[in-house]
Protein backbone atom coordinates (compact mmCIF):
# COMPACT_ATOMS: atom_id res chain seq x y z
CA UNK A 1 0.00 0.00 0.00
CA UNK A 2 2.88 2.49 1.08
CA UNK A 3 4.37 1.64 -2.10
CA UNK A 4 1.68 2.27 -4.07
CA UNK A 5 1.17 5.78 -2.35
CA UNK A 6 4.65 6.31 -3.01
CA UNK A 7 4.01 5.71 -6.70
CA UNK A 8 1.00 7.79 -7.16
CA UNK A 9 2.50 10.49 -5.68
CA UNK A 10 5.74 10.46 -7.91
CA UNK A 11 3.77 10.41 -11.02
CA UNK A 12 1.41 12.95 -9.57
CA UNK A 13 4.53 15.10 -9.16
CA UNK A 14 6.02 14.36 -12.13
CA UNK A 15 2.71 14.98 -14.12
CA UNK A 16 2.26 18.61 -12.43
CA UNK A 17 6.19 19.75 -13.06
CA UNK A 18 5.83 17.95 -16.80
CA UNK A 19 9.63 17.07 -15.66
CA UNK A 20 11.79 13.88 -15.13
CA UNK A 21 12.90 13.33 -11.90
CA UNK A 22 16.11 12.40 -12.93
CA UNK A 23 18.72 12.88 -16.12
CA UNK A 24 22.14 12.80 -16.85
CA UNK A 25 23.89 13.61 -20.04
CA UNK A 26 27.58 14.16 -21.44
CA UNK A 27 28.64 18.04 -21.40
CA UNK A 28 32.21 17.23 -23.04
CA UNK A 29 34.22 14.07 -24.63
CA UNK A 30 37.65 14.83 -25.72
CA UNK A 31 38.92 13.13 -28.74
CA UNK A 32 40.73 9.52 -27.91
CA UNK A 33 44.56 9.55 -28.50
CA UNK A 34 45.05 7.07 -31.11
CA UNK A 35 45.58 3.25 -30.66
CA UNK A 36 43.94 2.93 -27.41
CA UNK A 37 42.17 0.11 -26.81
CA UNK A 38 40.92 -0.44 -23.23
CA UNK A 39 40.51 -4.35 -24.39
CA UNK A 40 44.55 -4.33 -23.78
CA UNK A 41 44.88 -6.18 -20.26
CA UNK A 42 42.15 -5.11 -18.11
CA UNK A 43 41.02 -1.82 -16.49
CA UNK A 44 41.06 -0.72 -13.03
CA UNK A 45 38.46 1.84 -12.03
CA UNK A 46 39.48 4.24 -9.34
CA UNK A 47 36.18 5.48 -7.93
CA UNK A 48 36.06 8.61 -5.99
CA UNK A 49 32.15 8.84 -5.88
CA UNK A 50 31.90 7.41 -2.47
CA UNK A 51 33.30 10.60 -1.26
CA UNK A 52 29.77 12.40 -2.03
CA UNK A 53 28.37 9.02 -0.46
CA UNK A 54 25.93 11.35 1.20
CA UNK A 55 24.63 12.60 -1.88
CA UNK A 56 24.72 9.56 -4.05
CA UNK A 57 23.04 7.28 -1.77
CA UNK A 58 24.97 3.82 -0.34
CA UNK A 59 22.69 1.54 -3.12
CA UNK A 60 23.15 3.76 -5.80
CA UNK A 61 27.12 3.35 -5.16
CA UNK A 62 26.93 -0.16 -4.97
CA UNK A 63 23.97 -0.42 -8.15
CA UNK A 64 26.64 2.01 -10.10
CA UNK A 65 30.00 -0.23 -9.59
CA UNK A 66 28.10 -3.12 -10.68
CA UNK A 67 26.59 -1.96 -13.65
CA UNK A 68 29.89 -0.71 -14.60
CA UNK A 69 31.81 -3.88 -14.93
CA UNK A 70 28.87 -5.51 -16.03
CA UNK A 71 28.61 -3.38 -19.26
CA UNK A 72 32.33 -3.09 -19.45
CA UNK A 73 32.24 -7.46 -19.53
CA UNK A 74 29.81 -6.92 -22.09
CA UNK A 75 32.08 -5.50 -24.21
CA UNK A 76 34.93 -8.28 -23.56
CA UNK A 77 37.00 -5.35 -21.26
CA UNK A 78 37.96 -7.25 -17.91
CA UNK A 79 37.23 -4.55 -14.60
CA UNK A 80 38.20 -4.37 -11.35
CA UNK A 81 37.21 -1.34 -9.14
CA UNK A 82 38.45 -0.17 -6.01
CA UNK A 83 36.42 2.50 -4.02
CA UNK A 84 38.27 5.62 -2.33
CA UNK A 85 36.75 5.07 0.92
CA UNK A 86 38.05 1.38 1.38
CA UNK A 87 41.42 2.39 0.96
CA UNK A 88 44.02 3.65 3.43
CA UNK A 89 43.77 7.33 2.06
CA UNK A 90 39.99 7.34 1.78
CA UNK A 91 39.50 5.79 5.36
CA UNK A 92 41.27 8.23 7.49
CA UNK A 93 39.73 11.31 5.42
CA UNK A 94 38.25 13.55 7.01
CA UNK A 95 34.93 13.48 4.96
CA UNK A 96 32.75 16.52 6.01
CA UNK A 97 31.14 17.06 3.20
CA UNK A 98 33.14 20.09 1.98
CA UNK A 99 35.12 20.92 -0.76
CA UNK A 100 38.16 18.88 -0.68
CA UNK A 101 41.64 18.24 -2.40
CA UNK A 102 41.30 14.87 -2.86
CA UNK A 103 44.55 12.39 -2.78
CA UNK A 104 43.85 10.63 -6.18
CA UNK A 105 47.47 10.68 -7.24
CA UNK A 106 48.15 8.79 -3.54
CA UNK A 107 45.36 6.32 -3.87
CA UNK A 108 46.85 5.31 -7.50
CA UNK A 109 50.30 5.39 -6.48
CA UNK A 110 49.47 3.04 -3.52
CA UNK A 111 47.79 0.58 -5.83
CA UNK A 112 50.55 0.20 -8.20
CA UNK A 113 51.27 -3.57 -7.74
CA UNK A 114 47.76 -4.30 -7.81
CA UNK A 115 47.27 -2.85 -10.90
CA UNK A 116 50.55 -5.04 -12.32
CA UNK A 117 49.01 -8.41 -10.92
CA UNK A 118 45.86 -7.55 -12.54
CA UNK A 119 47.52 -6.61 -15.92
CA UNK A 120 46.14 -3.48 -16.11
CA UNK A 121 47.19 -1.42 -19.63
CA UNK A 122 44.55 1.55 -18.21
CA UNK A 123 42.91 3.09 -15.12
CA UNK A 124 39.46 5.03 -15.45
CA UNK A 125 39.53 7.54 -12.51
CA UNK A 126 35.70 8.63 -11.65
CA UNK A 127 35.96 12.18 -9.84
CA UNK A 128 33.05 13.97 -8.47
CA UNK A 129 33.92 17.45 -9.89
CA UNK A 130 30.83 19.18 -8.27
CA UNK A 131 27.62 17.95 -6.05
CA UNK A 132 25.29 20.59 -4.90
CA UNK A 133 21.41 20.23 -3.71
CA UNK A 134 19.28 23.28 -4.91
CA UNK A 135 15.97 22.25 -2.60
CA UNK A 136 15.33 18.49 -3.14
CA UNK A 137 17.56 18.60 -5.98
CA UNK A 138 20.97 17.14 -5.82
CA UNK A 139 22.78 17.94 -9.09
CA UNK A 140 26.56 16.58 -9.98
CA UNK A 141 29.34 16.81 -12.03
CA UNK A 142 31.40 14.16 -12.77
CA UNK A 143 34.72 13.67 -15.01
CA UNK A 144 35.62 9.99 -15.75
CA UNK A 145 39.41 10.11 -17.04
CA UNK A 146 41.16 6.93 -19.39
CA UNK A 147 45.11 6.91 -18.16
CA UNK A 148 47.76 4.58 -19.90
CA UNK A 149 48.73 3.45 -17.02
CA UNK A 150 52.46 3.19 -18.14
CA UNK A 151 52.90 6.43 -19.21
CA UNK A 152 50.50 8.16 -16.39
CA UNK A 153 48.75 10.41 -19.54
CA UNK A 154 45.59 11.05 -19.76
CA UNK A 155 43.82 9.63 -23.36
CA UNK A 156 40.57 10.11 -23.17
CA UNK A 157 38.08 12.79 -20.92
CA UNK A 158 34.64 12.66 -20.56
CA UNK A 159 32.53 14.77 -18.24
CA UNK A 160 28.68 14.63 -17.09
CA UNK A 161 26.14 16.70 -16.03
CA UNK A 162 23.20 14.81 -13.94
CA UNK A 163 20.79 15.63 -11.49
CA UNK A 164 17.83 13.79 -9.36
CA UNK A 165 14.77 14.97 -7.83
CA UNK A 166 15.14 13.44 -4.02
CA UNK A 167 11.98 12.90 -3.13
CA UNK A 168 12.17 10.58 -0.42
CA UNK A 169 15.31 9.93 0.33
CA UNK A 170 19.17 9.69 -0.91
CA UNK A 171 18.69 6.38 -1.53
CA UNK A 172 15.62 5.53 -3.84
CA UNK A 173 15.73 4.16 -7.27
CA UNK A 174 19.66 3.14 -6.82
CA UNK A 175 19.44 0.54 -10.28
CA UNK A 176 17.63 2.99 -12.33
CA UNK A 177 19.63 6.48 -11.13
CA UNK A 178 22.67 4.41 -11.35
CA UNK A 179 21.22 2.71 -14.91
CA UNK A 180 21.31 6.19 -16.27
CA UNK A 181 25.20 7.66 -15.60
CA UNK A 182 26.47 4.18 -16.58
CA UNK A 183 24.51 3.73 -19.96
CA UNK A 184 25.45 6.89 -20.70
CA UNK A 185 29.82 6.67 -19.99
CA UNK A 186 29.15 3.24 -22.14
CA UNK A 187 27.24 4.72 -25.18
CA UNK A 188 30.21 7.45 -24.89
CA UNK A 189 32.82 5.01 -25.05
CA UNK A 190 31.20 3.18 -27.54
CA UNK A 191 31.23 6.48 -29.68
CA UNK A 192 34.82 6.87 -29.05
CA UNK A 193 35.57 3.72 -30.57
CA UNK A 194 37.07 3.13 -27.10
CA UNK A 195 34.40 -0.24 -26.86
CA UNK B 1 15.00 10.49 -19.24
CA UNK B 2 15.57 14.36 -19.85
CA UNK B 3 13.53 17.41 -19.66
CA UNK B 4 10.99 17.95 -22.18
CA UNK B 5 10.95 19.97 -24.82
CA UNK B 6 7.60 21.82 -23.02
CA UNK B 7 8.87 22.31 -19.85
CA UNK B 8 11.76 24.10 -21.87
CA UNK B 9 9.86 26.55 -23.61
CA UNK B 10 7.89 27.72 -20.34
CA UNK B 11 11.51 28.10 -18.63
CA UNK B 12 12.42 30.11 -21.74
CA UNK B 13 9.55 32.45 -21.15
CA UNK B 14 9.88 32.71 -17.90
CA UNK B 15 13.43 33.89 -17.90
CA UNK B 16 13.11 35.83 -21.09
CA UNK B 17 10.18 37.92 -19.23
CA UNK B 18 12.15 38.66 -16.29
CA UNK B 19 15.14 39.93 -18.21
CA UNK B 20 13.03 41.97 -20.25
CA UNK B 21 11.57 43.24 -17.23
CA UNK B 22 14.79 44.17 -15.74
CA UNK B 23 15.06 42.03 -12.77
CA UNK B 24 18.66 41.37 -13.99
CA UNK B 25 21.58 43.58 -11.92
CA UNK B 26 25.04 43.01 -11.86
CA UNK B 27 26.57 46.35 -10.00
CA UNK B 28 30.02 47.96 -8.66
CA UNK B 29 29.40 48.29 -5.34
CA UNK B 30 32.96 48.74 -4.50
CA UNK B 31 35.75 49.85 -7.09
CA UNK B 32 39.33 51.10 -5.42
CA UNK B 33 42.42 52.20 -7.44
CA UNK B 34 45.30 52.05 -4.95
CA UNK B 35 47.54 53.07 -7.80
CA UNK B 36 46.67 56.12 -9.14
CA UNK B 37 48.28 56.55 -12.57
CA UNK B 38 48.36 52.66 -13.27
CA UNK B 39 47.34 51.73 -16.73
CA UNK B 40 47.35 48.53 -18.62
CA UNK B 41 48.01 49.65 -22.06
CA UNK B 42 50.46 47.80 -24.07
CA UNK B 43 50.97 45.30 -20.51
CA UNK B 44 50.30 41.59 -20.12
CA UNK B 45 47.97 40.30 -17.43
CA UNK B 46 47.89 36.93 -16.46
CA UNK B 47 44.14 36.23 -15.63
CA UNK B 48 43.08 33.89 -12.89
CA UNK B 49 39.26 33.15 -13.72
CA UNK B 50 38.15 31.14 -10.53
CA UNK B 51 34.51 31.66 -11.37
CA UNK B 52 34.78 28.01 -12.24
CA UNK B 53 35.10 27.28 -8.76
CA UNK B 54 31.26 27.16 -9.20
CA UNK B 55 30.69 26.37 -12.45
CA UNK B 56 27.67 24.69 -11.61
CA UNK B 57 26.16 27.81 -10.89
CA UNK B 58 27.79 30.25 -13.23
CA UNK B 59 27.39 27.06 -15.96
CA UNK B 60 30.32 26.27 -18.00
CA UNK B 61 29.01 27.65 -21.57
CA UNK B 62 28.79 31.32 -19.58
CA UNK B 63 31.84 31.02 -18.33
CA UNK B 64 33.69 29.72 -21.19
CA UNK B 65 31.84 32.45 -23.43
CA UNK B 66 32.98 35.07 -20.57
CA UNK B 67 36.55 33.93 -21.10
CA UNK B 68 37.13 34.25 -24.49
CA UNK B 69 35.06 37.63 -24.58
CA UNK B 70 37.19 39.07 -22.13
CA UNK B 71 40.22 37.89 -24.11
CA UNK B 72 39.16 39.66 -26.73
CA UNK B 73 37.52 42.88 -25.03
CA UNK B 74 41.17 43.29 -23.19
CA UNK B 75 43.25 42.52 -26.47
CA UNK B 76 41.12 45.44 -27.98
CA UNK B 77 42.34 47.81 -25.73
CA UNK B 78 45.68 46.65 -26.37
CA UNK B 79 45.88 44.20 -22.94
CA UNK B 80 47.57 40.58 -23.44
CA UNK B 81 46.22 38.21 -21.51
CA UNK B 82 46.97 34.17 -20.77
CA UNK B 83 44.11 32.40 -18.87
CA UNK B 84 44.14 30.39 -16.12
CA UNK B 85 41.11 28.66 -14.78
CA UNK B 86 40.90 26.58 -12.00
CA UNK B 87 40.40 23.32 -12.82
CA UNK B 88 43.33 23.93 -15.60
CA UNK B 89 45.88 24.30 -12.47
CA UNK B 90 46.89 20.94 -10.63
CA UNK B 91 45.42 22.56 -7.28
CA UNK B 92 42.22 22.31 -9.17
CA UNK B 93 42.47 18.96 -11.48
CA UNK B 94 41.37 16.83 -8.10
CA UNK B 95 39.31 19.23 -5.76
CA UNK B 96 35.62 18.25 -5.20
CA UNK B 97 33.27 20.78 -4.46
CA UNK B 98 29.95 20.50 -2.80
CA UNK B 99 27.52 24.10 -1.95
CA UNK B 100 29.32 24.29 1.35
CA UNK B 101 31.07 27.49 2.18
CA UNK B 102 35.10 26.73 0.98
CA UNK B 103 38.18 28.92 0.01
CA UNK B 104 39.61 28.74 -3.06
CA UNK B 105 43.12 28.01 -2.90
CA UNK B 106 44.40 30.74 -4.44
CA UNK B 107 47.50 30.83 -3.00
CA UNK B 108 48.46 27.27 -4.03
CA UNK B 109 46.95 27.59 -7.71
CA UNK B 110 49.43 31.02 -7.88
CA UNK B 111 52.56 29.09 -6.89
CA UNK B 112 51.15 25.95 -9.55
CA UNK B 113 51.05 28.33 -12.21
CA UNK B 114 54.35 30.30 -11.18
CA UNK B 115 56.51 28.58 -14.57
CA UNK B 116 53.88 29.43 -16.49
CA UNK B 117 52.41 32.90 -15.96
CA UNK B 118 57.12 33.78 -15.64
CA UNK B 119 57.19 32.14 -19.45
CA UNK B 120 54.17 34.76 -20.48
CA UNK B 121 55.63 37.47 -18.83
CA UNK B 122 52.69 38.58 -16.75
CA UNK B 123 53.34 42.51 -15.08
CA UNK B 124 49.99 41.84 -13.52
CA UNK B 125 47.55 39.25 -12.30
CA UNK B 126 43.62 39.92 -11.97
CA UNK B 127 42.44 37.62 -9.93
CA UNK B 128 38.11 37.00 -10.48
CA UNK B 129 36.88 35.41 -7.39
CA UNK B 130 33.51 33.95 -6.65
CA UNK B 131 33.00 35.25 -3.48
CA UNK B 132 29.65 34.57 -2.97
CA UNK B 133 27.01 31.94 -4.64
CA UNK B 134 23.80 31.93 -3.70
CA UNK B 135 22.04 28.54 -3.49
CA UNK B 136 19.46 28.98 -6.36
CA UNK B 137 22.11 31.08 -7.96
CA UNK B 138 20.26 34.19 -8.40
CA UNK B 139 22.74 36.41 -6.11
CA UNK B 140 26.70 36.18 -6.88
CA UNK B 141 29.52 38.69 -5.45
CA UNK B 142 32.29 38.38 -7.47
CA UNK B 143 35.23 40.16 -5.71
CA UNK B 144 38.17 41.38 -8.66
CA UNK B 145 41.88 42.14 -7.99
CA UNK B 146 44.19 43.49 -10.02
CA UNK B 147 47.82 42.68 -8.70
CA UNK B 148 51.14 44.56 -9.90
CA UNK B 149 53.42 41.75 -10.17
CA UNK B 150 56.96 43.19 -9.81
CA UNK B 151 55.52 45.39 -6.76
CA UNK B 152 53.80 42.52 -5.47
CA UNK B 153 51.23 45.40 -4.67
CA UNK B 154 47.57 45.64 -5.22
CA UNK B 155 46.26 48.24 -8.11
CA UNK B 156 42.89 47.77 -7.96
CA UNK B 157 40.03 45.82 -6.27
CA UNK B 158 35.93 45.97 -7.34
CA UNK B 159 33.50 44.04 -5.61
CA UNK B 160 30.36 43.35 -7.95
CA UNK B 161 26.78 42.27 -6.89
CA UNK B 162 24.85 40.01 -9.25
CA UNK B 163 21.19 39.34 -9.42
CA UNK B 164 20.12 37.22 -11.78
CA UNK B 165 16.79 35.55 -12.84
CA UNK B 166 18.23 32.23 -13.37
CA UNK B 167 15.21 29.67 -13.35
CA UNK B 168 16.63 26.06 -14.17
CA UNK B 169 19.73 26.06 -15.97
CA UNK B 170 22.28 29.25 -15.90
CA UNK B 171 23.73 28.32 -19.62
CA UNK B 172 20.32 28.65 -20.64
CA UNK B 173 20.80 32.10 -21.98
CA UNK B 174 24.53 31.88 -21.87
CA UNK B 175 25.06 34.01 -24.70
CA UNK B 176 23.62 36.69 -22.55
CA UNK B 177 25.03 36.22 -19.69
CA UNK B 178 28.28 35.65 -20.66
CA UNK B 179 27.93 39.70 -21.46
CA UNK B 180 26.27 40.39 -18.25
CA UNK B 181 28.99 39.07 -16.26
CA UNK B 182 31.46 41.13 -18.57
CA UNK B 183 30.52 44.18 -19.79
CA UNK B 184 30.13 46.23 -16.37
CA UNK B 185 33.85 44.51 -15.76
CA UNK B 186 34.71 46.43 -18.79
CA UNK B 187 33.12 49.24 -17.66
CA UNK B 188 34.59 49.85 -14.61
CA UNK B 189 37.86 49.50 -15.96
CA UNK B 190 37.79 52.39 -18.21
CA UNK B 191 35.89 54.43 -15.25
CA UNK B 192 39.28 53.92 -13.57
CA UNK B 193 41.42 54.23 -16.13
CA UNK B 194 42.65 50.94 -16.32
CA UNK B 195 42.52 50.91 -19.66
CA UNK B 196 41.81 53.69 -22.61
Amino acid sequence: MYRICRIVLMAGLMALAGCAVASNSVVKSSRPDAGVSVREGSLYVYTFLDLREAYFGADMLTALNRQLVEKLAAGGVKTKVLTFMSTDAGRYFPNTGASADVPVEKVIAGNRAEETVADARYRLVVFPLTTRMIGAWFIYDLRWELIDGKTDHVVWTVKTHGRHLALWSRNEMPDDRAALIVDDFIAEMKKSGLL
Amino acid sequence: MSIPGKCLCRIAVVAALALLAGCASHTFEKSIKSVADANLKGSRVEVYMLLDFRESSYGPDTLALFETRLGSRLAAANVATEMTAFRDTSVGHYFSITDTNAIVPVERVVRSNAARMKAFGAQYSLFILPTMTSGDSNHFTVTWVLGDNSHNAKVWEGVSQINTDYIWSTDYRSDTYADFLLDPFMAELKKQKLID
